[in-house]
């Protein structure tokens, strides 16, 4: 195994990328469009599927804004990084975030059985404060965001490295791609096209993985021997320069990104109720396979001694490189450009589906209530466009997202104790909740500016359930959770 | 085309079959109670129910990945997984019926 065979396949043309892309979003295209016709009557239907989405498409939907195609890109480059214990690292806190919300999403749902968005609960919960509120819409807008931009750029090296289409081209289709067929349907179309995009994730990767594996000789005997040989550390689970150098921070930035992301509290209040808790279950145990299948590309690149200067100097791109240059079919080449395209659709749809229930429910209804359900609709469909448009005039512009990553790292994490006390503790109060995500914010951030990332996380998280709980303890007053699913009722059923 | 690649291509082709299976009766079920306004009620149990299955998940994916460092045969179990993850889907559609939900 010498890198030096490692080969760029050929046909590879940006034709072939862009037919791809867009083939990809005319099939989805026509599916939004029958769904819209028939399943979508108005904005209830449009953000929430009149919460009628069963198993099968909860648990295809919530694997799917799960799998982002950075992920999927990620679970490689953290083996080929760090070997089994980056792929442990990575893999097994990824499918825990999800089962995680099954405890708040079955209370929530019993408790507040109408409901749309997270900050529509807080504003419930903390006495129609628009501070606290506003705090968490705040901080979901900033996620989705976030979400919509690293999956633009995932698809944008994937595009370019494989078939070396300019960056800025692959991201603009990406955009008016997904949200041509997104804008139609709303959460039934993002759902129904999410759970083919499982598909396509999951059956086409297992062929590709093991064909990489066949084009081996000794196949993955020889991959075994070659880093075992090379470094046998990178065989085991128990390097803890993983757990150290990413591993606990990430768990904890996972957990909140599950836990506070209107993306999956919109499946949460989607969902058939029987079926909320099992969807989220399901969900967690079947995501768990999609990474460590990708992860053995990882080890592939291992064994063929790559090194980050080969595959471009960034890391992510080992798992592209290995399936363009190790001389696959082409036919199996365009399957893994599916899966990675498929990662991507299916998480800016989710997440763009996400930011019109908090538009039309946590901006629009709140502020403005006597808007008509017409002019609501067409707001609703309208918020998915900008939300996109944002998006990728900040990739295109070559911006320097960082100051974004850190705000949304900040927001999310500062907000994931309080929420999860808010939920379960009746003696949450307002001053606690706002109170410690402002708290931990300015201290945490302070001493993660210091002292790294691992103590800076670890002291927003601590500091915000500490805050929460003094006050708590403090005030003697309890809230009737009994009050939720009747306080303020929002009516979007046209 | 070795062997395995084709069982490989077999299994996926089954786990495929499952999936459109499901996907075709979920989208049957979704089509014929969209409109439907009924009020569900939660029978799923309680949450305490579900805290074996998250922990035999997480222990089962460790395990997984650990073994992939042991013998390089469970190098394979991440592909093997992941058609199951796929079959799965499909089998979730089947095993919830919209009908016995209402009160």
């Amino acid at each position: 195994m010498d890198k030096a065979q490692l080969v760029v396949s050929p046909h590879l043309t940006q034709g072939l990328g862009l037919t791809l892309m867009i083939g990809c979003g005319l099939v989805f295209l026509v599916l939004a469009y029958v769904i819209k016709t028939k399943l979508v009557r108005n904005t209830h239907d449009f953000i929430i599927s009149n919460r009628r989405i069963g198993l099968g498409f909860g648990v295809g939907a919530i694997v799917s804004v799960w799998t982002w195609a950075m992920a999927v890109m990620m679970s490689s480059a953290m083996t080929f990084q760090w070997g089994l214990s980056g792929l442990f690292w990575f893999v097994v806190p990824n499918g825990f975030a999800i089962m995680a919300v099954v405890p708040l999403a079955k209370v929530l749902r019993r408790r507040m059985p109408a409901g749309y968005t997270i900050s529509q609960f807080i504003f419930n919960r903390f006495e129609q404060s628009r501070v606290a509120s506003g705090v968490v819409t705040v901080t979901m807008i900033f996620g989705i965001l976030l979400e919509i931009l690293i999956n633009l750029k995932g698809t944008a090296v994937v595009m370019s490295t494989v078939f070396t289409i300019d960056w800025r081209l692959a991201t603009l289709l990406t955009v008016a791609v997904v949200l041509a067929y997104s804008y139609f349907g709303g959460l039934w179309t993002s759902v129904m096209t999410g759970t083919i995009n499982t598909w396509m994730i999951t059956v086409p990767s297992a062929i590709v993985v093991v064909a990489v594996l066949g084009l081996i000789d000794g196949g993955a005997t020889a991959v075994f021997d070659k880093v075992a040989a090379a470094d046998p550390s990178k065989l085991s689970v128990f390097n803890t320069d993983a757990a150290a150098g990413f591993g606990v921070t990430l768990a904890f930035g996972l957990l909140a990104a599950t836990v506070a992301d209107q993306t999956f509290w919109q499946k949460v209040w989607a969902i058939r109720p029987s079926q909320v808790g099992r969807s989220f279950l399901w969900a967690g145990v079947l995501f768990y396979p999609i990474p460590i299948c990708f992860g053995v590309l990882g080890l592939v690149g291992l064994a063929y001694g790559l090194t980050p200067a080969d595959v471009g100097g960034d890391i992510v791109a080992v798992g592209p490189y290995i399936i363009s240059h190790i001389g696959l079919p082409l036919v199996l080449i365009v399957a893994y450009v599916l899966a990675i395209l498929a990662a991507c659709y299916s998480t800016i749809d989710g997440a763009s589906s996400a930011l019109s229930s908090i538009v039309a429910v946590d901006i629009v209804k709140r502020y403005a209530p006597k808007t008509s359900e017409s002019r609501l609709f067409y707001i609703t469909k309208l918020s998915m466009l900008l939300g996109g448009i944002i998006a990728a005039v900040i990739v295109l512009s070559g911006a320097d997202f960082t100051s974004l990553v850190l705000t949304t790292y900040a927001l999310k994490t500062s907000v994931l104790m309080p929420l999860i006390l808010a939920i379960l503790w009746p003696r949450t109060n307002t001053l606690g909740f706002v109170g410690g995500i402002v708290l931990s914010i300015l201290i945490g951030m302070t001493l993660r500016a210091e002292y790294g990332e691992l103590v800076g996380t670890l002291s927003i998280v601590a500091i915000s359930a500490a805050v929460v709980v003094a006050a708590g303890l403090a005030s003697r007053r309890s809230f009737d959770m009994g009050d939720l699913g009747v306080k303020q009722a929002v009516n979007l059923e046209g | 085309m070795s062997m395995l690649f084709i069982l490989f291509l077999a299994l996926g082709a089954l786990a495929t079959i499952l999936f459109v299976a499901g996907y075709v009766r979920g989208t049957r079920a979704a089509l014929a109670s969209y409109a439907d306004d009924t009020v569900e009620v939660d029978d799923s149990g309680d949450v305490k129910t579900y805290w074996w299955s998250i922990a035999l998940a997480v222990l089962g994916a460790a395990l997984a990945i650990g073994l992939a460092g042991v013998h390089p045969l469970f190098i394979y179990a991440g592909p093997l997984m992941v058609l199951v993850t796929a079959a799965g889907i499909g089998l979730a559609f089947f095993l919830d019926d919209p009908a016995k939900a209402r009160p």
